[in-house]
């Protein structure tokens, strides 16, 4: 598994960095909001924790269609999916991989929107992010999963994964507010939705294969 | 169950069925607005407590909707039963429907209340959630050409979605308490009366007789419309 | 009496019915077209 994870990552990386798209797609989302609500640095600090999240989201939403796409046009995944329980190895690499080339990326650049946003403190959102970005590639994984074998994948991607991210945003939006109570849901969330994932990414991979 | 698999049996049963089913929804349709326009207004919400007696089934359906979606493509995905895909997106768009109708209803039925057409309530934000997972199940089954791979896509998606809503649910109620947003419209408002109680069963369970209905007659139309087109291939150019 | 709130009564119970119509309809006719197809392929 660590040799998908690191080819994963690599591929990722020479990918002209998927990472880089999503880093500048945050900013340019986080730019163009002042922009829209006015440069009120209170009014921006009240919203950051939200605007910021869902410029997230939105962000790590972007390079996932071609989560398995290289590996399904190759075939290298009807062979991987031949050997038991590999596929769903395989696919917790993936979303190890994913979540390491653009939600740890976007949680990195976070405390640098956060200051421009207004927030003198940006610990409790680097955190939020840090440990909520998972649970976006996670849950985006499944939505990469059953859209493969779709031509213009990507459009309906964000449509069926984003009410499903739903809980991660709120918790994720609370926890950077350092609400009571966010932090714990926001972690279980994510937790669960890297556990079970593997699983339900697999069947959606394994659907698409071999006609 | 297994007995229906067969289209010709469960054609034969359906046929039977929907006639009383419909008639049935219908008879109760009847007598529901009798009973919810014979009630009298509430001392609090006036007149607009009708409101409720429309509003309340159609998301009562809209939830059952889904779960029969959910419980059909679990069949479908484990059993591999023949007709369990098309019960399941069969029943997707009647669900839609009944969402959007909650939706619809319940913003004019917080109206009167709340001074706006929309509030960010948990139930009706919950609703609005839900009808996108409608949509994206409905778009997923579109986008799909294969129908094998659709019909197993769409229904991991529709038990993904099944998984995820309680936590959605939760997770909104939590946010709504959390950002002070009055939960209004909690089932029926803040306090029903028995007397209310009579229209809104009637009427609930008119919407579940006509959801029924409905979902029945749209997978006969879909086992009709199969044949057609194996007999338009059997017969070759 | 109806009173000021008739309009949100009235108007939800309207888009109820028209929105159920409209799918008892779709429904109906659905049916009596793939009825109708596989008659005359009969």
């Amino acid at each position: 598994m660590s040799a998908i994870l690191i080819r994963d990552i690599r591929l990722a990386a020479r990918a002209g960095g998927s990472a880089m798209l999503a880093l500048a797609f945050f900013a340019a989302v986080a730019t163009l909001v002042p922009l829209g609500v006015g440069a009120d640095l209170r009014l921006l600090a009240r919203i950051a924790p939200g605007v910021l999240w869902v410029a997230a989201v939105l962000a790590a939403l972007l390079a996932l269609d071609r989560l398995f796409q290289a590996d399904f046009e190759d075939g290298s995944l009807d062979v991987i999916a031949l050997a038991p329980a590999s596929l769903e190895t395989t696919a917790l690499a993936k979303i190890a991989a994913h979540w390491l080339t653009t939600g740890l990326p976007l949680t990195l650049l976070s405390p640098l929107l956060a200051v421009m946003f207004g927030q003198e403190a940006p610990r409790a959102l680097f955190v939020s992010l840090l440990i909520g970005t998972p649970a976006v590639s996670a849950i985006g994984a499944i939505g990469a999963g059953l859209t493969l074998s779709i031509r213009r994948g990507g459009l309906i991607l964000p449509l069926i994964v984003l009410p499903l991210l739903a809980p991660a945003v709120i918790f994720g939006a609370g926890a950077a507010e350092e609400v009571a109570g966010a932090l714990p849901l926001l972690a279980a969330f994510s937790l669960g939705a890297c556990v079970l994932s593997p699983f339900a990414t697999a069947a959606s991979v394994r659907l698409n294969l071999g006609s | 169950m297994l007995r229906y698999a067969n289209p010709t049996r469960f054609l034969s049963l359906s046929t039977a069925l929907v006639p009383w089913l419909g008639a049935a929804s219908a008879a109760l349709f009847a007598i529901g607005l009798y009973l919810g326009f014979r009630v009298p207004p509430d001392y609090q919400q006036g007149e607009t407590v009708r409101v409720m007696f429309i509003h309340v089934p159609a998301a009562w359906t809209a939830m059952m909707g889904y779960g029969l979606m959910a419980g059909a493509s679990l069949v479908g995905l484990v059993w591999r039963h023949p007709l369990a895909d098309t019960a399941a997106r069969a029943a997707a768009p009647l669900g839609a429907l009944f969402t959007a109708l909650g939706l619809i209803t319940g913003s004019l039925w917080g109206r009167p209340m709340w001074g706006t057409y929309w509030v960010w309530d948990g139930r009706l934000t919950s609703f609005l959630l839900l009808l996108f997972l409608y949509l994206g199940y409905i778009a997923l089954w579109n986008a799909i050409e294969d129908e094998t791979r659709a019909a197993r896509a769409a229904a991991i998606l529709a038990l993904v979605g099944a998984v995820n809503l309680p936590i959605i649910e939760f997770s909104v109620d939590w946010w709504t308490t959390l950002h002070q947003g009055e939960s209004i419209l909690r089932t029926g408002g803040p306090l029903i009366s028995a007397v209310y109680l009579w229209p809104l069963f009637t009427m609930a369970l008119a919407y579940t007789f006509l959801f029924f209905t409905l979902w029945l007659m749209r997978i006969e139309t879909e086992i009709l419309n199969r044949r057609a087109r194996s007999l338009m291939l059997a017969d070759g150019p | 009496m109806i009173g000021d709130y008739g309009f949100y009564v009235w108007t939800a119970y309207w888009i109820s019915a028209a929105g159920i119509v409209t799918a008892v309809a779709l429904t109906v006719l659905g049916r009596m077209r793939a009825r109708a197809r596989l008659e005359k392929l009969k």
